[in-house]
C-alpha cells in the first residue's frame, strides 16, 4: 500500500500493519521443517485464527496446520490448501489496520501485495538528518514551545504526565527527540517512554 | 506516531496535542483533542525549536522581542495625552496618571521570570483587578 507499512504485531499476538520500527516483532523468516513464516519475537507461526475458520490472522504455537502455511508468489501470500491471500482489512491505509486472508482477485489490489525485504540487505536506519514524512530532525533534541504568551514548554513528569511548563535551563526532561527506528517522540530524561495517548 | 504539520503536533487520527482547558498556567495538563482550525486556538499550536538554535530567556539588560521590552531596565510610562502624565500609584495600589514626580511608583521594569511589569516601589506587577473580571487596574 502507498505507505510501505509493514507486517507486525499487536498485542504479540495479532498480525496488523505498521510502520516500520525496528522491533523484532517487524522480522520474519522462513522455517523450512514446519513450512511456516515464523516471527523473530517469539518463533510462533502465522495463524489462520480458530484453525482457519476466521479470517483473522495472528501468530501461533507451530502445528504445521493447513491454516499456517503460505507461500509467497507474485508478491502475494497464499494458503495453498484454501487458494486465499494475505490482506489488509478493508484495504484500509491505516497505522495498525488488522491483516486478514481474502479471496484471490485476478488483479490484485495493494491490500493483498507485499514486498520482501531481507534484513541483511535492508537500508540502514539513519540516525541524523530530517524526516521529511514526520517533520522532525533525527536524534536532535527540541523544545516544544506552545505559542500562548508566556511560550512554555511542554516537560515531562514522573515518565508518565506531560505538563506545561516555564523553561529551565539544563532540564532534560523539558527536551524531546524524534526516534527513527520506532518513528516516536521521546524524552530526554525517560529515553525508553514515547508520547502516547 | 506523531508528525509536526503546520503549528500543530498531529497523530495517524488527525487529533492534535493541546493544553488541558485551553489554559495558559504552569502544570498544565497536555491533552489530545480533534484539531481546532481557527486561527486563535494557539493553545494547539506549537514551535519546535531544536535544543541547539535555542537561544535561551534574554537576560539582564537584553531585549526581550516578544514582549517589546528590554529585561530589568527601569522605564516611564508616558501618556500621550496632551499633559503627558506618567502612570503612577494612589494608596500604593491603584494606578492612576500623575505628573511627573520622580518617585519610585513611576519607574517600571520588565521582569523576565514572571513576564510581568513591575514597580520599582514594592516589585509588585500590572494586575487587572479581581483576576480579570474588572476594567480597573
Amino acid at each position: 500500500m502507498p505507505s510501505g507499512r509493514y507486517v507486525d504485531l499487536i498485542n504479540n499476538r495479532n498480525m496488523v500493519v505498521k510502520t516500520q520500527n525496528g522491533r523484532r516483532t517487524q522480522v520474519w523468516y522462513f522455517h523450512q521443517q514446519s513450512k511456516t513464516i515464523r516471527t523473530r519475537y517469539n518463533n510462533q507461526s502465522w495463524d489462520i485464527k480458530s484453525a482457519g475458520r476466521t479470517r483473522d490472522m495472528q501468530i501461533w504455537s507451530t502445528n504445521s496446520g493447513w491454516f499456517q502455511v503460505f507461500k509467497y508468489q507474485g508478491e502475494q501470500f497464499i494458503n495453498p490448501t484454501n487458494n486465499k491471500v494475505l490482506e489488509v482489512r478493508d484495504n484500509k491505509h491505516e497505522e495498525g489496520q488488522a491483516l486478514v486472508i481474502g479471496n484471490t482477485k485476478s488483479k490484485p489490489d495493494a491490500n493483498q501485495r507485499w514486498k520482501i525485504i531481507y534484513v541483511d540487505k535492508a537500508e540502514k536506519v539513519r540516525t541524523k538528518g530530517f524526516n521529511k514524512e514526520f517533520g522532525f530532525h533525527i536524534n536532535r533534541p527540541f523544545y516544544i514551545r506552545s505559542r500562548m504568551p508566556m511560550q512554555r514548554v511542554l516537560e515531562c513528569h514522573g515518565a508518565n504526565n506531560v505538563w506545561l511548563k516555564r523553561w529551565r535551563k539544563n532540564v532534560r526532561a523539558q527536551l524531546w527527540y524524534f526516534d527513527e527506528v520506532s518513528k516516536t517522540l521521546k524524552n530526554n530524561n525517560w529515553k525508553s517512554h514515547s508520547v502516547d495517548i | 506516531m506523531w508528525r509536526y504539520e503546520g503549528v500543530y503536533v498531529t497523530n495517524e487520527k488527525g487529533k492534535v496535542l493541546d493544553t488541558s482547558g485551553n489554559l495558559d498556567q504552569e502544570n498544565r495538563n497536555i491533552e489530545v483533542r480533534p484539531k481546532n482550525t481557527n486561527l486563535a486556538a494557539f493553545s494547539q499550536q506549537w514551535d519546535i525549536v531544536y535544543a541547539d538554535e535555542w537561544k535561551g530567556e534574554p537576560g539582564k539588560g537584553e531585549f526581550n522581542e516578544k514582549f517589546g521590552l528590554f529585561v530589568e531596565r527601569d522605564f516611564h510610562i508616558v501618556s500621550q495625552l496632551p499633559d503627558n502624565r506618567y502612570i503612577d500609584l494612589i494608596n500604593n495600589r491603584n494606578f492612576v496618571i500623575k505628573t511627573s514626580n520622580g518617585r519610585k511608583s513611576q519607574v517600571w521594569y520588565f521582569h523576565q521570570q514572571s513576564l510581568t511589569i513591575r514597580t520599582r516601589y514594592n516589585n509588585q506587577s500590572f494586575d487587572i483587578k479581581s483576576s480579570g473580571k474588572t476594567n480597573d487596574m
